[in-house]
């Protein structure tokens, strides 16, 4: 049933400097969930390699404290060690689902990395970072910029998530059936309720989420909410009684931003799809 | 001359029938079945010890304690539980025992005392309150109300943290400069379109331009710098936020909960302060329960045995039944020192060795705190360590929980010491007289710890008032057992059975264990016959059994005597060979054994050699029995001249150890018939001690060894001139087989009570063992006369001889 109401293929799990267990664990459930293959994916941004090539270049370490000259050789060497080391938690998470996941090192651009290798069957997650330095370096804007342009659906992970059960919520603008379609996948598969935010007597005029509920026994809640397309401010009013544990939206009114403050809002990820997208049958796909 | 020896010859006659077994007298106990006898409670004819442990059981004094003493199988322990059970029900009920986490140092657990019964209900109490906290607490702390302003501590502290980098990476955007994460840290680079600036690309900017990049990222690495030195204070306000946050939050959640706890334990104020040490544990490590640690742990990685919330748990080490009023009795059938004072037990978690508060185990002296507890002391002997922490607790006065393995070294893994408890307990040891005998003698602490000494009577007087108590004891027994019921022809032979077991005629076994086997066998017998009742058929069958059952050896033994292996002469006359009997007891059984006696005399220095003794096959009592010998014939014979005799005496055939002196009397017959040589009967056999005047003295098993004379005899056949010598002393003591019994009736065996040498001299000789004239010398042919002159000669012998050395050596 799941795999009917999404067209999702694979999930791509963007890695860089850390990824918290809890975010690993969540890819893994996410994947098992909408059956998908998973692909870790450690980017190894060129940045560092050209920054190193510039003489007075130095870096602040966070252990021990103090400025230190870059060694090209010692950063290949570091970055080749927290790649390893990655894989070797990748491979953990993974587990049971082994068979269907890939782990790969990607060299080059954040943003081409992203760019050359999602697609439209593709989840793109990204975990915020911990720290706010990380929030605010170069990579982790390089890489939400790329996932978000990419054709990719684009999943924003908190660095501490609060929930792991509860409700899918979908915030979905009149004629988005994507959205809630998607979020249904997800909610089936989970076996949980599915709420959606949308305009007030939006779902009876669609006769769609009826025929969906009848389809997968689906209990869906409607919250009405005001002007969606303003900024998050309504739709975090709506979310307020909710105990989502993830929300579903359409990237179009919405956009990173949005999708960003939510997330740090309500500390729960947030699936970012094309507005466009429809389950097989539905309509087009870009495939 | 001897003051026991008479002026006249006394011919000893055999003793009749009524001399050789007590028939029971129960004519004044109207019954048919021990069914209509009333069963009797309590100690039978123990008044001594009933009165020590009345007094032990009721005096409230430290070291008062009581030692039962007495015969094994007198089933002393039943017989004081009876009487406790009344001392118990009077008193009051003990206080429950309980240990708690001590929150300040988890490894020393805290004791607590409640009212009798309670701790079952302050231990559910906690465990309701533990499955409301773990309900309640994660439900207040995901709420949406603690996630709101968690999140806005969180939401704070990154805005403070986002602000200052975000400020940072604005400043260095503006001025062509980006901040990257490296593998170790930070760095900033110079960007153009928000690219770094390739290297090569860098060298081919001019100098200054180059130089002034330099200055500008050298002044935002001071920033950079500047702000990650700040983030650890702002992470510690945000953790102190969180903890008041999460304090508050827990407070909230858990005040009710604890309150309605409370209420129920507001009579007993350590309950209630305990409660309350709870409800602050709770507020200050709410985290542990609730979530993960800050960092992103797990707290289950954490080495620790049970969920977080078994530390608010109740171990309840002793309860009470609220609803059974008095004192508890408590019997420990292994006093091992953990079963004895209660243990520390550990769990083994990823191959460490842990434990915690609620892995303490109570002992038998938790579980009688407050009343009675009690211990055989041979059990608590033999267990290491047992006896020694016993005492060590008795002199505390409280009960604190050793780990030995701990003090041997034998573990070295972290252990607890468990707050000790107050110790109000009456002890009550049991074992046999030995055993206390030689504990009294060896550990001078006995007497402080066990100063009540409750000593148990193998038997009692034999009256028909004591034998009508033993009958219902016999009732008590059978209604006890649920066995049939006993004819009174069955009683009668069972308490004279009992008179059989106390070795006396005239007495009565007190060892109800064994008339308890009795009963269980005849039961089994009757059953058999499918008899509803035992009958007298069924006691007399069941005591044959028990013996065929035993008699292996004896049957044995009596076979090579019979086939002339062991020779043992039952007709016939023999000069310093006599028959003598001892006793062998073996795994409970005992049974008589005649054993051939031979004495060999010439002349010497006076000494008479015990061969026995010589190769260390002989006891002292035995070789003491010996030594009176020489004493008899220095004090009786040729006063006037040396004793120059050298005599062996020897047991023929015996090749194991030899005790006692009740062969003493059968080694001076021999003796005096080698030195008389005149032949001894050898149809008699003989026992009985000898002092050194010669009087016959009494000696144990004395049925035993005339039934097994007799046994012999019977089965070579019975001639009507056997018999059996015993001390007149031990008259009272017969309680004969009937089979012995009626061959003596038939005059075709018989017993002869004796009391002096010369008495039975006389028998075994037929000569007058003759007693001195008024010049001082025996008649002649008499016995001892003829000893005497055989000692005279033996002196002039030697003196002769001694006089041709002399001669010989001075050249006459």
């Amino acid at each position: 049933m799941p795999t009917e109401l999404h067209s999702f293929r694979r999930l791509v799990l963007g890695l860089q400097s850390s990824a918290p267990d809890p975010a690993m664990r969540l890819a893994v459930e996410l994947a098992e969930l909408l059956d998908l293959d998973l692909l870790g994916l450690f980017l190894e941004d060129a940045s560092l390699r050209d920054l190193a090539g510039i003489p007075f270049a130095r870096e602040f370490r966070l252990l021990g404290g103090g400025w230190h000259s870059f060694d090209l050789d010692r950063l290949m060497h570091d970055l080749d060690v927290a790649a390893r080391g990655m894989e070797r938690t990748f491979t953990q998470a993974v587990g049971s689902l082994s068979k269907r996941s890939q782990f790969e090192v990607m060299r080059g651009p954040v943003a081409e990395a992203i760019t050359s290798i999602s697609n439209t069957g593709d989840i793109v997650m990204i975990v915020e970072p911990t720290s706010a330095a990380e929030r605010v370096s170069g990579q982790f804007s390089w890489l939400v910029e790329a996932a978000f342009r990419s054709a990719a659906a684009v999943m924003l992970v908190p660095s501490r998530i609060i929930r792991f059960k509860g409700p899918i919520v979908a915030v979905a603008m009149a004629g988005d059936f994507p959205t809630i379609a998607a979020a249904a996948a997800i909610a089936v598969a989970a076996k949980e309720k599915l709420i959606v935010i949308g305009p007030g007597g939006w779902d009876r005029e669609n006769p769609r989420i009826a025929q969906l509920a009848a389809k997968t026994g689906l209990t869906i809640q409607h919250v009405t909410a005001g002007d969606l397309s303003a900024d998050s401010t309504a739709c975090l009013k709506a979310m307020r009684q909710l105990q989502e544990r993830l929300v579903v939206m359409a990237r179009l009114p919405f956009d990173g931003a949005t999708a960003s403050a939510i997330v740090t809002a309500r500390q729960v990820p947030v699936l970012v799809i094309e507005p466009e997208r429809l389950p097989p049958g539905e309509g087009d796909s870009r495939t | 001359m001897a003051a026991a020896e008479s002026a006249e010859e006394i011919v000893v006659r055999p003793l009749g029938g009524d001399k050789l077994y007590r028939p029971t007298n129960l004519s004044d106990l109207s019954f048919s079945t021990t069914a209509d006898l009333q069963p009797i409670d309590g100690l039978v004819g123990q008044t001594r010890a009933l009165e020590a442990i009345q007094f032990g059981t009721k005096v409230e004094r430290a070291g008062f304690n009581l030692f039962v003493i007495g015969p094994n199988g007198a089933r002393m322990q039943d017989a004081v539980k009876a009487v406790l059970v009344d001392e118990a029900r009077r008193k009051p009920i003990p206080s429950d025992w309980v240990y708690v986490n001590n929150f300040a140092d988890p490894d020393r657990p805290i004791a607590m005392e409640l009212p009798g019964g309670r701790a079952r209900e302050f231990h559910e109490a906690m465990h309701k309150l533990i499955d409301d906290l773990k309900a309640a607490l994660p439900a207040v702390f995901q709420s949406e109300d603690y996630q709101t302003r968690r999140g806005a501590i969180d939401e704070s502290f990154q805005k403070k943290q986002g602000e200052a980098f975000t400020a940072l990476r604005d400043k260095a955007a503006e001025k062509e400069v980006v901040l990257l994460r490296t593998p170790l840290g930070f760095a900033l680079a110079p960007a153009k379109d928000g690219q770094v600036v390739p290297p090569d690309e860098f060298k081919g900017w001019p100098e200054a331009k180059r130089r002034q990049m330099q200055a500008i990222i050298e002044a935002l690495e001071k920033e950079l710098e500047h702000i990650i030195h700040q983030l650890p204070q702002w992470e510690k306000q945000r953790r102190d936020e969180i903890r008041q946050l999460n304090r508050d939050t827990a407070k909230y959640a858990v005040d009710q909960l604890i309150e309605e706890t409370k209420a129920s334990f507001n009579d007993i104020p350590r309950v209630a302060q305990h409660i309350d040490m709870v409800r602050s544990d709770l507020v200050e490590n709410v985290t542990m329960f609730v979530m993960k640690s800050e960092d992103g742990e797990d707290d289950s990685s954490a080495l620790k045995a049970g969920s977080s919330f078994d530390r608010y748990e109740v171990n309840v080490l002793v309860t009470q039944d609220a609803g059974r009023p008095g004192a508890p009795i408590i019997e420990e059938l292994h006093p091992a020192l953990g079963n004895l004072i209660g243990r520390i037990e550990y769990i083994s978690v990823r191959g460490a060795l842990l434990t915690n508060f609620r892995l303490i185990k109570g002992g038998a002296l938790h579980r009688a705190n407050g009343g009675y507890l009690l211990l055989d002391a041979r059990s608590v002997l033999i267990e290491p360590f047992s006896w020694a922490a016993l005492k060590r607790i008795l002199r505390r006065g409280e009960i604190a929980i050793e780990d030995i393995a701990r003090f041997l070294g034998f573990t070295s893994t972290v252990s607890l010491e468990p707050d000790p408890i107050p110790l109000k307990v009456k002890l009550i040891l049991f074992g046999d007289r030995l055993l206390y005998f030689l504990l009294a003698a060896l550990d001078p602490e006995l007497a402080d710890y066990f100063k009540v000494l409750a000593d148990f009577e193998n038997d009692f007087v034999r009256t028909p008032e004591n034998e009508a108590i033993l009958a219902r004891l016999l009732a008590t027994l059978t209604q006890r057992d649920g066995l049939n019921a006993l004819d009174r022809d069955a009683v009668v032979l069972v308490l004279e059975h009992a008179a059989r077991l106390a070795d006396h005629a005239g007495k009565l076994s007190l060892v109800v264990e064994q008339l308890r086997e009795i009963l269980i066998e005849a039961d089994f017998c009757a059953r058999q016959a499918e008899r509803a009742v035992i009958s007298r058929a069924d006691v007399d069958q069941a005591l044959k059994a028990r013996i065929r059952r035993a008699a292996r050896v004896r049957d044995r033994a009596q076979e090579a005597i019979l086939e002339n292996v062991a020779l043992i002469a039952t007709e016939g006359t023999h000069v310093g060979q006599i028959n003598g009997l001892s006793v062998l007891e073996l795994g409970g059984f005992s049974f008589g054994h005649p054993t051939r006696i031979t004495c060999q005399v010439r002349p010497g220095t006076g000494k008479v050699v015990d061969i026995e003794r010589e190769v260390e096959l002989g006891g002292p009592l035995h070789s003491k029995g010996v030594l009176i010998l020489s004493g008899f014939l220095a004090g009786r014979y040729a006063l006037d001249t040396p004793m120059s005799l050298f005599a062996s005496l020897v047991f023929e055939q015996s090749y194991g150890g030899v005790e006692g002196d009740s062969a003493s009397s059968a080694e001076l017959y021999a003796l005096l018939s080698a030195l008389a040589d005149v032949p001894l009967r050898q149809d008699l056999a003989v026992t009985g001690s000898v002092n050194q005047h010669g009087e016959i003295q009494a000696i144990g098993g004395v049925n035993e060894k005339i039934e097994g004379f007799f046994d012999i005899c019977d089965k070579r056949r019975l001639t009507g001139s056997q018999g059996v010598l015993i001390p007149q002393a031990n008259v009272q003591h017969l309680m004969l087989r009937r089979e012995v019994i009626d061959a003596c009736t038939a005059g075709q065996f018989a017993i002869f009570p004796v009391s002096t040498i010369n008495e039975g001299i006389a028998l075994l000789t037929g000569l007058p063992a003759g007693e001195r004239a008024a010049d001082g010398i025996y008649p002649p042919n008499s016995i001892n006369r003829r000893v005497e002159d055989r000692l005279r000669a033996f002196a002039n012998i030697r003196r002769s001889f001694g006089s041709e050395r002399s001669g010989a050596a001075t050249g006459i």
